[in-house]
């Protein structure tokens, strides 16, 4: 018995040593509190205030997380890059990918957090829909994770059910050419087939997508945004404009309005318009018609559509250790079925975890247009928009070239100049 | 008195021509302000339905005036909060850069100092960096001295303005020298000189430059988000972007809450319409 005491002490110091090892040994978090920026405003505000008073009730590490609005995305940026170099970040803070490259070092790599023995989530990593978990992993950053998913949403087809039978059409169109032949079909008597947001650039990366092309070159370092994907997206729709079949509407949100009066028989956007986009039909000119949702038209039928991945991560900025550990506890909190579900219930936001779905049995069943975008969710091909530093200038970018094409400039060399603009701005912003 | 006396002009086919200019001119520049009061009073439905741009047209104006917005919109987004902070902010900034602005432009303007000329010039060199540029030495500055969160971050960072400086100097080098001279032989100091003789003569481009900085002021929106953390102080601009969401707009409150956030502005532009016309006539600045 004697000479088995050193034996087990041999055989199990390094399993102690190695829960104990690697940068959360010996990091206590309790009794931390927490900044949190994010830009939910009104009802959403008051849902999260909730949520973070359950979290800071019931959390046995007496850790406390106070949320602040702090303005829309950009808003929040700005209030980032001052931050950051003031030394005063948030404990916390709602980023888009391409924000969190930008931050870079100023921001904790969660893949330690992840993979903790003791406070990491690997085991249940399978659970989260791959493409969302992997969005905030870049190859620019060397692989860090920067950034954890609290929500997703996807870019999809609204369509007029009603409109499109009026013109003897009994499906949506899967790719362009259905598409664009049912454009035509409808047109007519002071309507029109697809209202066209010109002003964001991510219904540009969903046609560039559903045409088999990316943003970014094969093996992610750079852009491509002179592909001949890009350059068919934006001819295609010039044509549609030029033809009256498409029309752009004059500011972000208007398409709403131009459905709901059954104006327009198509429009493009992300699933966290459902409610608006039913409060628009709702409240249209010629009454309820039947609508639903379908995915982005592809360059032929498929049953995996490529689909663009909606939503900002929240990511951990490097302050100390403690307080580190607690926003990484408050995330982990956050993506339990039971939050996520919750949050759902709240935003009609894509929860990150499958283990929700039973939990949001009753919107499920509720809101068809839901169930439709998630099961669609289930068999997409999720891509997701280039995560480089100076990203969103290279969107203002993107939209203005887009809209000199609309208005008749030649496409090859607006393009040319466009991809000499991104990888300009790429150089420039790159860590 | 004047004007009762002064004969009417003859309408003459030109100027009856100019008359309809600048009245369709004048409409152009109404017509945004009459779609964000009709739109402030129409239901959530009707900013979907009736959204004609053209006054004339019934789907202009909301079928039932809707003046409850207003009251959704004052207490669904703590307007009462908002608005006081904005008043409160706004007129401190407004005392500090008079104060401030009017004791630089006096020295540039009336006196005579080694490096004067390339000081000011240096001085309006800044007017051509952009505002954003600003916002990280003054976050920096801001926590540093612990005035984050406060109405003091609100506040001096926006105290002295190269603008108004060279606005108020440009006014005060128009003053004769004389008078102020002739205090100083009676023994006025350059603050009595500026106090008893310069700032009564200036009244009109003070009131410019009060009412130019109450509106920048009351305005701002990216600095008051980066330099509060809290409602305490935040301006009304704040509360009014809470009613666009990541997926859609409230459209009639944000119309609601624009219409009572620009109402002070209108009033005080009113109030100091003919004193701001004849400060800008006077500084020789062309628009």
């Amino acid at each position: 018995m004697k000479k088995l005491v050193p034996i087990l002490c041999a055989l199990l110091f390094p399993a102690f040593l190695g829960a104990q090892a690697g940068p959360l040994a010996g990091v206590d978090p309790t009794g931390a509190t927490v900044t949190f920026w994010y830009q939910h405003s009104a009802d959403r505000d008051k849902a999260m205030q909730a949520m973070l008073a359950d979290f800071n009730r019931t959390n046995p590490w007496k850790i406390t997380v106070r949320g602040e609005y702090s303005g829309g995305y950009d808003q929040i940026y700005n209030k980032m890059v001052a931050a950051i170099a003031a030394g005063k970040p948030p404990e916390l803070v709602v980023a888009y990918q391409n924000q969190e490259a930008t931050y870079d070092d100023a921001l904790v790599d969660l893949n330690p957090y992840v993979n903790d023995p003791k406070w990491g989530i690997s085991k249940e990593l399978p659970d989260f829909f791959a493409g969302f978990i992997n969005q905030d992993v870049s190859a620019q950053q060397g692989g860090k994770r920067l950034g954890f998913p609290p929500n997703r949403s996807i870019e999809v087809m609204y369509y007029n059910q009603a409109m499109l039978k009026r013109a003897g059409i009994s499906a949506p169109p899967r790719t362009w050419d259905e598409f664009a032949a049912d454009c035509r079909r409808v047109t007519g008597n002071g309507s029109y087939g697809y209202a066209l947001d010109s002003l964001d650039a991510s219904h540009v990366f969903a046609f560039v997508i559903s045409r088999g092309g990316s943003f970014t070159t094969p093996d992610g370092t750079g852009y491509a945004l002179s592909s001949p994907q890009m350059r068919d997206s934006m001819l295609f729709m010039k044509s549609l404009v030029a033809g009256g079949f498409a029309r752009k509407i004059a500011k972000k949100y208007d398409d709403q309005g131009e459905f709901g009066n059954e104006q327009c028989a198509f429009t493009m956007s992300s699933t966290s318009g459902l409610p608006f986009y039913a409060a628009a039909v709702k409240a249209g000119k010629n009454g309820v018609f039947p609508w639903d949702i379908a995915p982005v038209p592809q360059v032929r039928p498929t049953s995996q559509p490529a689909i663009d991945l909606y939503g900002a991560s929240v990511s951990v900025p490097k302050t100390t250790p403690q307080k580190q550990l607690a926003a990484w506890l408050f995330i982990r909190w956050f993506s339990e079925p039971r939050q996520q579900a919750a949050w759902t219930h709240v935003s009609l936001y894509f929860p990150v975890r499958k283990a929700a779905e039973p939990l949001i049995k009753d919107i499920l069943t509720g809101d068809p247009h839901f169930a439709t975008a998630w099961e669609l969710l289930k068999k997409a091909d999720l891509k997701s928009e280039p995560p480089f530093a100076g990203y969103d200038l290279v969107r203002d970018a993107i939209s203005a070239a887009y809209n000199k094409v609309l208005d008749g400039s030649d496409v090859d060399a607006v393009l040319s100049d466009l991809q000499a603009q991104a990888q300009k701005i790429l150089k420039e912003s790159s860590p | 008195m004047g004007t009762e006396n002064r004969p009417r002009p003859r309408m003459t086919p030109g100027r009856a021509a100019l008359y309809a200019v600048l009245a369709v001119g004048g409409f152009l520049c109404v017509l945004p302000f009459l779609y964000m009061v009709s739109t402030s009073l129409k239901s959530s439905a009707e900013t979907i339905t009736r959204t004609s741009p053209v006054p004339f047209s019934p789907d202009f104006w909301p079928g039932v005036f809707r003046w409850s917005n207003f009251e959704e919109a004052w207490t669904r987004a703590s307007f009462s909060l908002y608005f006081r902070n904005s008043i409160i902010t706004a007129a401190v900034t407004v005392a500090g850069v008079i104060v401030s602005s009017s004791l630089a432009a006096y020295a540039f303007a009336k006196i005579r100092f080694p490096g004067s000329r390339p000081v000011f010039a240096l001085l309006l060199a800044t007017l051509i960096i952009p505002d954003s540029v600003y916002l990280v030495p003054n976050f920096i500055i801001v926590t540093r001295l612990g005035w984050y969160d406060t109405l003091a971050a609100l506040t001096v960072p926006f105290m002295a303005s190269a603008f108004y400086i060279f606005l108020l100097r440009q006014f005060f080098a128009q003053i004769p020298n004389e008078l102020v001279e002739s205090a100083r032989i009676d023994g006025a100091g350059h603050a009595r000189s500026l106090v008893s003789i310069v700032l009564p003569l200036s009244g009109a481009p003070l009131f410019t430059v009060a009412f130019l900085a109450f509106v920048g002021s009351w305005n701002s929106l990216q600095w008051p988000l980066v330099a509060t953390r809290t409602s305490r102080w935040r301006p009304i601009t704040v509360g009014l972007t809470t009613f666009i969401s990541d997926a859609g707009p409230q459209n009639q409150l944000i119309m609601a809450g624009a219409v009572i956030a620009i109402l002070p502005v209108v009033l005080l532009y009113f109030l100091a319409q003919k004193q701001f016309t004849e400060a800008i006539a006077r500084s020789g600045i062309k628009g």
